[in-house]
């Protein structure tokens, strides 16, 4: 009977394991803004997961488990890709154009990119909490920190997302503004024509 | 404003407890600063989390791990047979195919009849059955208002069959009255669908005025090629 509920239990958390891979997606999407590579990092942790399956003693601890290994997986990431930097990503003269220029208006892209340019510390404590609505204790726990260094991430965290999303809100209404001046300065123009 | 960053993030995110908590909210009541400071973070938050809500993973191919897939490879393996046991005749096949007028509909011009309809309902819907009368009355009235003649006729196979038996059909009421209004609409049941029904041992027992002739893919096929204007509810 036993053996029957263990194995009643793994068949339940492979299938949690292989649920969770949105959720997983999400987070590593949003600690390294790169679909691909968070892609391979969800299969990574999925397979590591899978392959330690007998470690999670307590089911209820399922969440924290999975984030540490996936940010185990990420950590590894940084760790090799330090030496060598993507060629794309090296800014030759200048590489904001006007297309990414009106990309960061929008909000949406324009909170990704804040988030992006946070250091990763930082944006792993802020997404584990906000997004995945995680406790300060169990964050401490998946990054291996004391609470009171989690606290002092997120605030910094939070204080420059806020300070990026305030100072681009009044850069996209002065263009705006702008736009509406020249608007009603090419009307004044015409009437003198017409005139 | 007395309390730091850190402890009006951990309220808002509710990491305060016991006394701490109290005593913040009870500041919290007589401070606007720090209400806006708390609603501050919680809209970041919600920023974040709207932000992220739209990324999901590109879809993976699912392995299936049940009989299915060895279902799959078993029909495979008998379509390829078919199709290799009889390629053999198919050319002979194409040959003819290609004097008769089927693969060459140039060669016979379909000319398009005005006022020609044949309205064609298959599935078991009662939205669609309404929408069916709806658009037959909607043309009749419409030609009758110009005093154009219209002939339409509405075919039913498969689960729209339901719309014309007596016995199950939402709208035997307005099929009849429909009939009786404009003689000129002729109701058709699939011949295939009613012989399906009585395999299963039931009966369709049609209403009235429903003819039960071709089958529903003939029927059109032929006023298509009549230069009838079809339309698939």
């Amino acid at each position: 009977m036993n053996i029957f509920k263990l194995a009643c239990r793994k068949v339940a958390l492979v299938k949690r394991i292989e649920g969770s891979r949105s959720k997983l997606y999400r987070m590593a999407y949003a600690w390294s803004h790169d679909a691909m590579l968070s892609d391979d990092l969800v299969q990574e942790a999925q397979m590591l997961a899978l392959q330690k399956i007998e470690q999670l003693k307590d089911e209820a601890a399922f969440d924290g488990w999975i984030y540490t290994i996936l940010n185990n997986v990420w950590l590894g990431y940084l760790r090799k890709s330090r030496p060598c930097e993507d060629i794309e990503c090296v800014v030759v003269v200048d590489n904001i154009t006007p297309e990414h220029e009106m990309l960061v208006c929008q909000i949406d892209f324009m909170v990704r990119d804040a988030v992006s340019s946070l250091p990763n510390a930082q944006r792993q404590v802020v997404s584990l909490i906000d997004l995945e609505g995680l406790s300060y204790s169990e964050v401490a726990n998946i990054l291996q920190v004391p609470i009171g260094t989690v606290m002092s991430r997120l605030n910094r965290a939070r204080g420059a997302l806020g300070k990026a999303i305030n100072k681009n809100r009044m850069q996209q209404e002065s263009v705006s503004r702008s736009i509406y001046t020249s608007q009603e300065r090419s009307t004044q123009n015409k009437l003198r024509v017409v005139k | 404003m007395k309390f730091s960053a850190e402890m009006i993030s951990a309220y808002a995110d509710g990491e305060l407890q016991g006394s701490e908590k109290t005593e913040f909210e009870n500041e919290l009541q007589n401070d606007a600063e720090l209400q806006q400071a708390v609603e501050d973070v919680r809209a970041l938050k919600l920023q974040l989390q709207k932000t992220y809500q739209n990324v999901v993973p590109p879809a993976k191919l699912q392995y299936s791990t049940s009989n299915y897939r060895y279902a799959m490879y078993a029909v495979f393996f008998v379509l390829t047979f078919t199709v290799g046991w009889f390629s053999g005749g198919m050319h002979s096949a194409t040959e003819n195919l290609a004097q008769s007028n089927i693969m060459n509909p140039s060669m016979k011009k379909i000319v398009e009849q005005p006022g020609k309809y044949i309205l064609h309902i298959s599935v078991r819907d009662k939205a669609k059955y309404k929408q069916t009368l709806d658009q037959a009355e909607l043309l009749m009235a419409n030609y009758q208002s110009k005093e154009q003649n219209i002939q339409l006729e509405i075919i039913a196979n498969a689960g729209g069959l339901d719309l014309f038996r007596e016995d199950v059909s939402p709208y035997v009421q307005r099929v009849k009255q429909l009939q009786d209004r404009y003689p000129n609409i002729k109701f058709i049941a699939c011949s295939n669908a009613v012989a399906r029904l009585r395999e299963r041992g039931e009966e369709a027992n049609l209403i009235n005025s429903v003819h039960q002739g071709a089958t529903a893919i003939d029927q059109v096929v032929k006023r298509v090629h009549q230069g009838w204007s079809y339309i698939k509810i």
